[in-house]
């Protein structure tokens, strides 16, 4: 069994990441410790994925089904999709905020391994299921920095100090995680394609997400053609964010959710 | 050419009033139930892209043309359509044609209503004279924005073009006959070009979780998390005060008047027999437990005066119909359905729905979907237009302007 050696590697992966993180807080901007705390990244990256392909080869399956298993590809991707926006835009607290997300799902897997047994209903067993979550994860993630850099920007705003690079950076952080965001809605309706016939069915949880998705089009248009206005996009900008939050956390309240697809937790033992 | 004063307050007029007029059609006509099918769709198709590449080179210095390709148009039409999408978000749409104000106004179909249609065309319209604003000329730089706005502009009109060509139908497999016939969500009955016949359902499972539960609530004891777990090939397992040892487990079981015994009856159901010992007290106590099955009565070990060792019925893992599918033309092929992956045949895909849920394992029956989607390739174009365009977006972010 395979998992027997999941501490050791596990321990090693999370060392190397944490010192990745260290460095990075720490490297002041200097070229010699980004590319060191890069390599580090990547070595842990390019570890798990061995661990990850042997696990494969001795399961003869793909290790997909298990919650464990899934966190594995959680702790995959994450540190990799913020590799690659650090390679290209720079943003080295980012690359520390998905090292940290990912050293937690390790983490998680080795205080928990009777979760390694749990079950994957048959509809979430869809090589869409990781794709999916991780480009979520990763476009809330950035949306929600974006609010955050808005409340900034109104801050800096009303008291009268330079707001352009706040300004920037919150475009930017909506940019790309607009970008993500499109991706996990067009997953989402390949994978519903697969799994209950068709790419979209107005189900409650894509009906919210689809709007949360118009509510963020929306504001990247208006930014685009009303440039100077700054004070009302920063407000609609962090009240975007509200909108996600109810489709992320509110969708089961609502009274047309009865009957959503989404909300399995009615079949709890 | 003099250029169009109108504004924001035009365009939410114009949109909000096209949105009225629609509610207002839906009030008097009723649901339209236009459903555009082949070929009708594909003429209506090719006429609305010829019409609007025709007003685009005649006259795209035209106020109103240029107008619609204007950011005041484009803002009032998003804004407008995210409120219709918000009010398919709150209000339930089942569909149901009760005499109501709520149906009489079709808000709860609204995506075959009247004021839907009518958006999404005047959507498709403002969103093509804006692609068609930047297509001519070319330039590299707006690769990214004409894939993204081609992109959703595919997928809408595909989408809303292709609707009527899209048939959903459920078909009910059984293991004696070969049916020939589908239903649809009305219960309307079709003659359908192909046939299946059921060869066997199975559900995979996975192993069962046993759990320590208390006597009157139901409910499990404790922590969540420490008091439940999967049977494994680990033997001893500790809840609480109690060392569980697992002394036999089978999979598929019946009970034969004081044990149980691997066989694979229909109706055979897991069993274990468990040892338990009391940590504080040290009483043991030795039984069979079993989740049951439709044939099969659920056993249960009481632990002490408050807790009852269960096993919970087994979680599936896999669903699947083994099926002969056969065709007008004499074709017969043996397939596997499965959830998630579909079996594809003239232009159909078939999917793993249902089954007698009382029988479960044993069903004699499995309910098949039949979807056909002719447009769907073209709403894959657009679909991964839109990805690459999302790509575009990534990599280049947000532009500095001066
Ligand atoms: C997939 C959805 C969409 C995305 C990702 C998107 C993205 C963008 C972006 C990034 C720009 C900035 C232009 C640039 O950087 O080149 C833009 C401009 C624009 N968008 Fe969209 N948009 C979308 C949908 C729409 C829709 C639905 C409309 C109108 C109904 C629209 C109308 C416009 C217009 C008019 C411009 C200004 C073009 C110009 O004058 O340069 N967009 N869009």
């Amino acid at each position: 069994m395979i998992w027997v050696n999941y501490p050791l590697v596990a321990g090693i992966i999370f060392c190397f990441w944490i010192a990745a993180i260290i460095i990075y807080a720490s490297s002041g901007g200097k070229k010699i410790f980004n590319v060191l705390g890069g390599v580090l990244t990547v070595i842990g990256i390019i570890s798990l994925m061995v661990f990850i392909i042997t696990l494969w080869n001795s399961l003869e399956r793909p290790p997909l089904r298990t919650l464990g298993e899934t966190r594995l590809w959680y702790s995959f991707f994450l540190p990799l999709t913020g590799f690659i926006t650090y390679l290209r835009w720079k943003y080295k607290w980012f690359l520390s905020y998905s090292l940290g997300m990912a050293i937690l799902f390790l983490v998680i897997n080795y205080f928990n391994p009777e979760t390694f047994d749990k079950t994957l209903m048959p509809a979430l067993q869809s090589p869409w299921f990781i794709p999916h979550v991780i480009v979520y994860i990763f476009s809330y993630a950035l949306l929600a920095a974006s609010s955050l850099v808005a409340i900034k920007g109104l801050y800096l705003v009303y008291s009268g100090r330079p707001w352009f690079n706040t300004l920037f950076l919150a475009d930017n952080l909506v940019y790309i995680g607009f970008a993500f965001l499109t991706l996990g809605l067009l997953f989402g309706a390949l994978w519903a394609k697969a799994a209950w016939g068709h790419y979209w069915t107005w189900d409650p949880k894509e009906t919210w997400a689809f709007l949360t998705w118009l509510g963020y089009l929306i504001y990247i248009h208006l930014r685009f053609f009303h440039p100077k206005k700054i004070k009302f996009q920063l407000w609609v900008l962090a009240l975007a964010f509200v909108i996600l939050i109810i489709c992320w956390f509110g969708i089961n309240y609502l009274p047309s959710a009865q009957n959503s697809v989404h909300t399995y937790n009615s079949k709890v033992n | 050419m003099k250029y169009l004063k109108w504004k924001y307050k035009e365009g939410f007029i114009i949109s909000f009033g096209l949105l009225l007029l629609g509610f207002a059609m839906e009030f008097f006509l009723g649901n339209h139930k236009i459903k555009l099918s082949w070929p009708v769709n594909i003429y209506c198709a090719l006429g609305f892209i010829s019409l609007m590449g025709i007003i685009n080179y005649y006259y795209r210095g035209h106020q109103i043309v240029k107008w619609l390709s204007s950011k005041y148009a484009s803002v009032s039409i998003i804004s407008t359509f995210s409120l219709l999408v918000l009010l398919i978000g709150f209000i339930p749409q089942s569909g149901s044609f009760a005499n109501n104000a709520i149906s009489r106004l079709g808000l709860n179909s609204l995506t075959s209503s009247w004021p839907f249609s009518i958006i999404i065309l005047y959507f498709l319209s403002v969103l093509g004279f804006v692609i068609l604003k930047k297509l001519t000329p070319l330039k590299r730089k707006n690769i990214g924005f004409l894939l993204n706005h081609t992109g959703l502009w595919v997928i809408a009109f595909a989408a809303g073009l292709g609707n009527g060509d899209f048939k959903r139908l459920v078909m009910e497999a059984n293991l004696d006959n070969t049916v020939w016939h589908a239903f649809d969500r009305n219960n309307k009955t079709y003659e359908m070009p192909l046939a299946i016949r059921l060869i066997k359902f199975d559900i995979e499972s996975y192993n069962p979780k046993i759990a320590v539960i208390d006597k009157v609530t139901g409910k499990i004891s404790g922590k969540r998390n420490k008091n439940v777990s999967t049977i494994e090939k680990t033997k001893q397992i500790i809840m609480g005060e109690f060392n569980i040892t697992i002394n036999k487990f089978y999979k598929e079981s019946y009970w034969f008047g004081s044990l149980f015994k691997p066989v694979e009856y229909t109706g055979a159901a897991p069993s274990a027999l468990i040892s338990v010992v009391n940590i504080n007290s040290g009483d043991t106590i030795q039984g069979w437990i079993t989740s049951g099955s439709y044939k099969l009565r659920a056993q249960s070990l009481q632990l002490d005066e408050n807790n009852l060792l269960v096993m919970l019925s087994p979680e599936p893992r896999r669903f699947s119909s083994e099926v002969q599918v056969i065709t007008k033309s004499g074709s017969r092929k043996r397939a596997i359905i499965e959830v998630n992956k579909p079996y594809k045949i003239m232009g159909w895909n078939l999917y793993q729905l249902g089954y007698n849920q009382k029988m479960g394992k044993w069903s004699e029956i499995s309910i098949i979907e039949l979807v056909r989607d002719p447009w769907l390739p073209v709403v894959y174009v657009g679909i991964f237009m839109l990805i690459a365009g999302a790509i575009f977006m990534f990599w280049q972010g947000k532009r500095i302007l001066d």
